[in-house]
């Protein structure tokens, strides 16, 4: 792998927009659309407004814990494609444990959001255990429980959790002091420096951490931090679980900030565009907040695209497709041989 | 009621199987010449959506059939000039071919179908009719009531098998997953043969995607492979990269799909949820309880580098 | 008549590193031609380019007066070229008729007629003297089996030359008698035979002309008949460097005691039993024998990263038995320089500070309350790199751009950080330039004076017989000695090697 010295980080992502700028142009002529005028509309309707900028602010808090979470696993070379699951485990967790227990005043929100970070890392753990115990591709593995994860909430919410009224598939709201704190009239929450601050943090323990230290060893070389003393199996287990842990609390945050309640399709294909975040950040947790960001303002812009232009959201993941590809091949100069 | 419960269930499983045994029977080949293409969810996207267009637009299934293949082919296409010509991660690249499929078949399916009214009419294929076959108790509805393309993958199946245990091309697969470099020494063209392999790979996964679009459903909704192409993998490392152990495989976990729709039924009390979930709980544990280490092809996802 | 091959002006580099200039050789018909050099003086690379594994970067290929471009080895093998590597080619999983015919132009895309085809190799093997079993798998067949197969394999595509790369080094005494029986065989059928080695032994046994090469340029070429061994062996290592290095005594108190020991290989085969040996403080004890031996899965079993078949370890008088982690093995004083730098013990896009850190990351020194302390890190990395003057050193920079003589100064300098007490060297001066040789077995001498007790795994007679005080060698399946130089001679330890 070759994105642990961002030795061109600007470069790479000057091919990722050029390259994205390219296709999605392609696509939009496609569809019969003015590329241009697709542009400002996007553009437009992510940043036009405040009230626009503050749905991206909102679309960015998960994206950047998520792709925190994957960036984890992916610097021990685990695959964590699973995110999407764990996402839903954190979430089911936290709305779990917040009922169980009702209201805990000021202790609430920190509860929820624990519950839902042990909840993600232990879905997480399961994984990375049958990666380390049995060699099982945790890339199937993880996939595999996303669709699991799927059914279990598609049933708690129509089932033992569902709200009192019993009409739509989603819980009970939560009690009030579990609330995230939100700002502007609840158009944005803050969750935004929960990601902030995690991102400074996973950012000081991978460089700075023992944990951190073999983390990155066996991403590089399985061989070489194993002749050094490090046990490879262990070290993948705790990745994934703190992969999934980060992953859990992104669903926990989206509870407590944004539904204030256990529903479904929470954030739809969210852990799959955090794989972009993270790669297009170089796997750098400094860097995500920023990548994050900028997936924010296309899913914004994307939506805008769709509904006043007609444009199909599904452009976002070709555009996101697009970002990992150039994301490789802008890598791939620095190590091809002589 | 047991009978017809069990012939039903057969039936549906070599119905429910064939799309995964369509891309898994591709991958086993790709992976036995030593390619990791982990993106055939995305091609069976793109080739369940590009079958029932191409269907639509030219009235033909068959047509749709062939489209569905080429746009297989070109997506194994990209796979093979980034994975094999830059030698990129292999596994990252098959999941931005995952994205890329999701992406062009949502984006072509809300530009041509999806415009709000109720479902196109999508020319699809007619099962196949034996006749009295057909009529036959058990054997009857199991063996003799599919599609043409049913048939069509058992047959490839077999056929595979065959070629990868028999001939001087299978041979020369197999050579190149296991170690490159003899192959490489011995005047093959280790490239070329990757190339071939994964294009094959990408035309059966759009043909399995057809299937689903085209044969089985008549219709196309978002993300309708639902992960089948991660259980073909799935399916793959199950049969041992065998052709025939394949087919075993993915009969197993179509039977399985079948169970679980039929067992909803049947069991009214239980959440219908978790037998949905059956079928991916069934493939996490086919992965577990399997020493595949013995078996994998060796020089699976590492890049070859022909010395210069 | 033009000779069957011809090289001229061959040129080859990698980088910076020239590894071929102006290198003429010419083959004739029925002629057994010696390429003698030391380790890395270009034999292999000069004959790579021969078989169409690499291109040239000057010079021309003629094949029978005809200037030939081989654009892979396909070409090299069409134009009658066969090679039998050093490290055999072969699929481990295939059988000896399908690697014989992969690639063979003769074997059908469709139906393969494997039955025929090995028939027809059986026969061919027998008339040449190679017996070999056309339906065995590979992986089942022992190191000179492989290379009959390999030698088979390249007549069988019809090769009139037949390249040999250091044919002997893993064969025992009648093995290599045999071996010389088929060269000579293939003389007397007009085939054109290169032999690549660095022992004289072989090419006095069949060769009629020799080339020496010596980094690269060729320094003498002759009949054999033209030279003494004395006359090559000067040609080929150039200028002396011959340390004299002081035996110590053997009897410090035993920090490694091995009884019984068996070790299984990757592929099931046992690589020995019954291993028994002592390693005494303030000694370097030397396990000869050649590659594919066990030494390498010794050394793993001794590191704690493999498990052992049978037999018992201690270590300073405790068990050290399958339990013990490599981490703990690392915190009582066992350390590991193992054979393979590249893959195993370093990471290349990482800073000489966190290299260092590899063996030592559970150090207190390094790490307190899981917070890993850099500073002090750098600053012993930078005194291991000025203690073994490494060059190219810089913050920040990542070890992988440094030359292998360098990265492996900093792997041998960070196992000898702190005290350990015991220290498995294996092949720890392969591949690298005379002057780091020199320097890493003068610091290896330095601290078996100080009381450090080291394993010295090599298939260097000459480092074996200069550094060590005490032999032991691993061969056929057992372990043999321990004899000191003193009292024995290197004949007989090359004896031992080669199993007669």
């Amino acid at each position: 792998m070759n994105w642990r010295f961002p030795l061109a980080a600007g470069r790479t992502a000057l091919v990722a927009a050029a390259g994205a700028f390219a296709v999605s142009a392609l696509f939009l002529l496609l569809a019969g659309q003015d590329p241009l005028r697709a542009a400002f509309v996007m553009i437009g309707g992510a940043l036009g407004s405040l009230d626009a900028a503050y749905e991206v602010l909102t679309r960015t808090i998960p994206l950047a814990i998520l792709g925190l979470g994957i960036a984890v696993a992916f610097r021990a070379n685990v695959y964590n494609i699973g995110a999407d699951g764990q996402f839903m485990l954190g979430a089911i967790a936290a709305t779990v444990a917040i009922q169980a227990t009702g209201d805990l005043g000021g202790l609430s929100l920190p509860w929820l959001l624990a519950a839902g970070a042990v909840g993600g890392a232990l879905f997480g753990a399961l994984a990375g255990w049958l990666r380390a115990r049995f060699d099982a591709s945790e890339i199937i593995v993880t996939i595999m429980l996303n669709y699991i994860a799927l059914q279990f909430l598609a049933w708690l919410v129509r089932g033992p959790i569902q709200e009192t009224v019993a009409i739509l598939p989603r819980s009970n709201l939560i009690p009030e002091p579990a609330f995230m704190p939100d700002f502007s009239d609840g158009q944005t929450h803050a969750g935004i420096v929960i990601a902030l601050v995690l991102a400074v943090i996973v950012f000081a323990v991978l460089r700075h951490s023992v944990f951190g230290y073999r983390l990155d060893a066996v991403g590089e070389s399985r061989p070489a931090a194993e002749y050094g003393g490090i046990s490879a199996g262990r070290v993948i287990v705790l990745a994934m679980a703190a992969s999934g842990g980060l992953c859990g609390l992104a669903g926990a945050v989206e509870v407590a900030g944004v539904f204030h309640r256990l529903e479904e399709n929470m954030a739809p294909g969210a852990g799959v565009t955090a794989i972009a975040v993270a790669l297009l950040a170089r796997l750098n947790p400094l860097a995500i907040p920023f990548t994050a960001l900028l997936f924010g303002v296309l899913t914004v812009g994307a939506g805008a695209l769709q509904r006043q232009m007609g444009v199909p959201f599904p452009l976002l993941w070709i555009i996101e497709a697009v970002v990992i590809f150039a994301f490789l091949l802008a890598g791939v100069r620095r190590t091809r041989p002589a | 009621m047991d009978q017809i419960f069990l012939v039903g269930l057969l039936a549906a499983a070599f119905r429910l199987a064939t799309p995964v045994l369509f891309a898994a029977l591709g991958e086993a080949v790709s992976q036995r010449a030593g390619v990791l293409n982990v993106g055939i969810e995305g091609m069976m996207l793109v080739g369940a959506f590009t079958g029932a267009w191409g269907a639509v637009v030219t009235g033909s299934p068959w047509l749709g059939l062939l489209a569905a293949i080429a746009a297989g082919i070109a997506m194994a296409a990209i796979h093979a000039l980034v994975c094999l010509y830059y030698r990129v991660d292999q596994i990252v690249a098959g999941i931005a071919l995952t994205v890329l499929g999701l992406g062009l078949s949502g984006f072509g399916y809300r530009l041509t179908f999806g415009s709000g009214s109720g479902g196109v009419r999508i020319p699809t294929f007619e099962k196949l009719d034996f006749g009295a076959l057909g009529q036959v108790p058990v054997l009857g509805p199991v063996l003799f009531q599919h599609h043409a393309m049913v048939y069509a993958v058992l047959v490839i199946a077999l056929a595979q098998w065959w070629f990868m245990a028999r001939t001087g091309w299978g041979l020369a697969i197999r050579a190149v997953g296991e170690d490159p470099a003899a192959a490489h020494a011995s005047g093959l063209g280790v490239l070329r043969t990757r190339t071939a392999c994964l294009l094959w790979g990408g035309a059966m996964a759009g043909a399995g995607g057809a299937y689903l679009s085209i044969a089985e459903i008549g219709n196309f909704v978002e993300d309708m492979v639902a992960g089948r192409g991660f259980i073909a993998i799935a399916c793959v490392v199950y049969g041992r990269w065998n052709s025939i152990g394949v087919l075993f495989a993915t009969l197993f976990f179509g039977a399985a799909d079948a169970a679980q729709i039929r067992l909803q039924a049947l069991n009214p009390d239980i959440p219908y949820q978790f037998f949905v979930m059956l079928p991916y709980v069934l493939a996490v544990g086919a992965l577990v309880f399997l020493s595949r280490r013995s078996r994998l092809p060796a020089a699976l996802a590492q890049p070859f580098v022909p010395p210069r | 008549m033009p000779p069957l091959l011809a090289l001229r002006g061959i040129g080859k580099r990698f980088g910076d590193l020239v590894a071929l200039a102006g290198v003429d050789l010419e083959i004739g018909a029925g002629e057994v031609i010696g390429v003698l050099g030391e380790n890395g003086a270009g034999k292999s690379t000069l004959m790579n380019i021969a078989s169409g594994l690499l291109l040239p970067d000057d010079g021309d290929i003629l094949v029978d007066g005809a200037k030939r471009r081989f654009e892979g080895p396909r070409d090299a093998a069409a134009a009658g070229i066969g090679m039998v590597h050093q490290h055999y080619l072969l699929v481990p999983t295939l059988t000896v008729t399908e690697n014989v015919m992969l690639g063979d132009p003769r074997l059908s895309s469709w139906r393969t007629d494997l039955k025929r085809h090995g028939a027809d190799i059986a026969a061919l093997a027998a008339r040449i003297g190679l017996p070999v079993d056309p339906a065995a798998r590979i992986e089942r067949i022992d190191i000179a089996g492989r290379q009959r197969v390999e030698i088979v394999k390249a007549l069988h595509r019809g090769a009139r030359i037949l390249i040999l790369d250091e044919p002997t080094a893993v064969l025992s005494e009648r093995e290599r008698a045999d071996l010389y029986a088929v060269i000579r065989t293939l003389k007397r059928e007009g085939v054109g035979v290169v032999l690549i080695s660095h022992k004289l032994d072989d090419i006095y046994a069949v060769c009629d002309r020799v080339t020496v090469l010596r980094a690269g340029r060729v320094v003498d070429a002759a009949p054999l008949a033209e030279r003494s061994r004395e006359a090559l062996v000067r040609a080929m290592i150039g200028e002396e460097i011959a340390v004299e290095i002081a035996k110590a005594s053997t009897d410090g108190e035993t920090v490694l005691a091995v009884r019984d020991l068996a070790v299984r290989r990757d592929n099931g085969t046992l690589a020995f039993t019954g291993a028994s040996f002592e390693l005494r403080a303030g000694e370097i004890l030397a396990l000869a024998g050649v590659e594919g031996n066990g030494q390498q899965e010794l050394a793993e079993v001794l590191a704690g990263l493999r498990p052992a078949e049978a037999g018992t370890i201690a270590f300073n008088g405790k068990p050290l038995t399958g339990g013990v982690s490599p981490r703990r093995r690392r915190e009582r004083g066992l350390r590991h320089v193992p054979h393979d730098r590249l893959h195993n013990a370093v990471l290349s896009r990482r800073s000489l500070a966190d290299n260092f850190l590899l063996s030592h990351w559970f150090d207190r020194a390094f790490g307190r309350r899981g917070w890993i302390r850099r500073r002090p890190a750098r600053a012993h990395a930078a005194a291991v790199a000025r203690a073994f003057d490494l060059r190219g050193g810089g913050p920040g920079k990542p070890l992988g751009a440094l030359s292998g003589g360098n990265q492996q100064k900093l792997v041998v300098g960070r196992e000898l950080w702190g005290s350990p007490r015991v220290l498995i060297a294996a092949h720890p001066t392969r591949g690298l330039d005379v002057r780091t040789v020199a320097a890493l077995q003068a610091k290896l001498v330095e601290r078996r004076n100080a009381g450090l007790a080291i394993l010295l795994i090599s298939s260097d007679l000459g480092e074996i017989w200069q550094m060590a005080d005490r032999v032991v060698v691993l061969a056929q399946g057992r372990m043999l000695g321990p004899v000191r130089p003193g009292e024995t001679s290197l004949q007989q330890i090359g004896t031992w090697i080669s199993g007669g």
